[in-house]
């Protein structure tokens, strides 16, 4: 007679699910760094309004926030290759459209999905900092860059760890997503295993909990970064 | 030593700000530029640091020299860094220490090591009396200090003039007394100074010079006993009496 919840089954494949985690993690950092490296350079053109780019920025952004990330998945898994295709057929490159890894997709999609929010976030951390202190620089001859990286962006990443610690929050429970072109990471493995004897419930139940713990995990070191980059500031209490 | 000529400058088309400004200062001097609100001191302060970009004129501080029709990026760096500003909102970097606040320029702009940097740092907030909170973060500091160190930042960079706009305006009554005292001592030492302020302190014992901005034009322009007692127009004493500088206010 068939179990209605079997957590015997359960807690047994909690190793195999657990060996995938690397697997999630190393999506998750990947595309977190390039969407953080997006996420300022995105910021910064808009914040300076530079000419046409800071308008295709904006485009950029509208357009991500505006369509579902698995569609974005799925426009990257789809579309990269038929984008390389035709510059193989136009300027006779020759990139191996089939050797690409479908984890590129994944990190290139997932990156510009999250550098997209993050780039909000920043631009409106920089926007916060006074004018006067970048007056302050600028009056000292400080360049617009010495400016920016030891003045401006240590008080706005400041700012944006909050948030910013939500993007990635957010990021890691989307790499959940990324089965869907077919790489396989937790979420497919619990799928496969729990196909193997048709109790996915059981196997959903321990992904949760694999991603609530890690997203703990995730808050706690944000809420440690903040604390120390909040130490110049005095608390209002 | 500054030498500003026909300086003109407007934000929008329909209004000028400054119309036409000329001015010498020699060195040593130290001039106290005051005049209603909105007559244009701070657009003139800020043009000289080039924080504001002039529309037509010359300035010349040292041997710095730009004409605002055609500036570049290397005279507006020359120009730069023969003045320092202190501003009236103090405007500290919030995320670094007292000692960095005022290395930080030496360090980054004028490349000089760490070590003698902050010797230099812990002489300059000793002249300020600040040495004690040198690791101290700005938000701690109350406003007399934070513009005590905005001072010492200045001076870091030795440049010929500072530029004072308001040092004192922002500040509770109880803090400016050791301001002043800081800006009097620094006068004492020959630094040329160039101060908007309605600070009667300064303006009647500090200063050499007053310099009487009014809608975008110098319209005074002498020692602190020929504009108080012999202003050209009658706008001067009325503008003298409304800001409490004037003769009878000091004798109350
Ligand atoms: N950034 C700006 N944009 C537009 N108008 C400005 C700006 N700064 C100053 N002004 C205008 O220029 C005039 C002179 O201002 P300001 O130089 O600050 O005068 P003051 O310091 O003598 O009070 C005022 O009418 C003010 O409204
Ligand atoms: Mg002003």
């Amino acid at each position: 007679m068939q179990k209605i919840f079997d957590p015997a089954f359960m807690l047994s494949n909690v190793p195999e699910i657990l060996s995938y985690l690397p697997v999630t993690l190393g999506i998750a950092a990947i595309s977190g760094a390039c969407a953080l490296i997006i996420g300022l350079g995105v910021a910064l053109l808009r914040f300076y309004k530079v000419r046409i780019l800071s308008q295709l920025c904006a485009l950029y952004v509208s357009f991500i926030r505006g369509t579902p990330c698995l569609v974005q998945l799925l426009i990257a898994y789809y579309g990269i290759p038929v984008f390389l295709r035709f510059i193989n057929a136009e300027l006779g490159t020759s990139f191996n459209v089939n050797g690409i890894h479908a984890s590129v997709f994944a990190i290139i999609a997932l990156g510009l999905n999250s550098g997209a929010f993050m780039s909000e976030t920043l631009r409106s951390a920089i926007q916060a900092v006074d004018r006067g202190q970048f007056e302050a620089c600028y009056s000292l001859n400080m360049s617009p860059w010495q400016t920016l990286r030891r003045i401006v962006l240590p008080q706005a990443f400041v700012t944006a760890l909050p948030p910013l610690g939500n993007s990635f929050i957010s990021l890691l429970k989307e790499t959940s997503l990324v089965f869907s072109i077919s790489v396989v990471e937790m979420m497919a493995a619990a799928k496969i295993v729990g196909s193997r004897s048709f109790r996915f419930f059981e196997m959903y139940i321990v992904v949760a909990f694999i991603y609530w713990i890690c997203c703990l995990i995730l808050e706690q070191i944000f809420r440690y970064i903040e604390k120390r980059g909040l130490r110049t500031q005095r608390r209002e209490s | 030593m500054i030498s500003v000529r026909e300086l003109k400058k407007s934000y929008d088309r329909e209004h000028q700000v400054l119309r036409g400004i000329n001015l010498e200062v020699k060195k040593g001097e130290i001039v106290a530029m005051i005049g209603g609100s909105g007559a244009g001191k701070t657009t003139l302060l800020r043009c000289l640091n080039y924080l504001e970009t002039p529309e037509s004129g010359t300035i010349r501080i040292d041997d710095a020299f730009i004409d605002a029709q055609k500036p570049t990026r290397k005279h507006i760096r020359a120009l730069r860094s023969k003045s320092a500003m202190v501003f009236q909102h103090f405007n500290l970097f919030n995320n670094k220490t007292v000692l960095e606040n005022v290395t930080e320029a030496l360090i980054t702009v004028k490349k000089v090591p760490k070590k003698s940097s902050e010797d230099r740092g812990r002489e300059l907030l000793e002249q300020v009396g600040m040495l004690d909170k040198a690791a101290v973060y700005p938000s701690f500091l109350s406003g007399g200090q934070k513009q005590r160190v905005g001072i010492a930042r200045a001076l870091a960079t030795e440049p010929e003039v500072i530029l004072f706009d308001e040092p004192t305006s922002a500040l509770d009554p109880e803090w400016v007394a050791e301001v002043l005292g800081v800006m009097q001592k620094i006068a004492a030492r020959g630094i040329t100074m160039l101060v908007v302020s309605h600070e009667m302190r300064f303006v009647r014992s500090l200063a050499t010079r007053i310099v009487f901005l009014s809608e975008g034009r110098i319209l005074e322009d002498g020692t602190p006993e020929q504009i108080f007692r012999n202003p050209r127009y009658e706008r001067t004493s009325q503008f003298l009496r409304l800001a409490d500088l004037s003769l009878e206010s000091a004798a109350l």
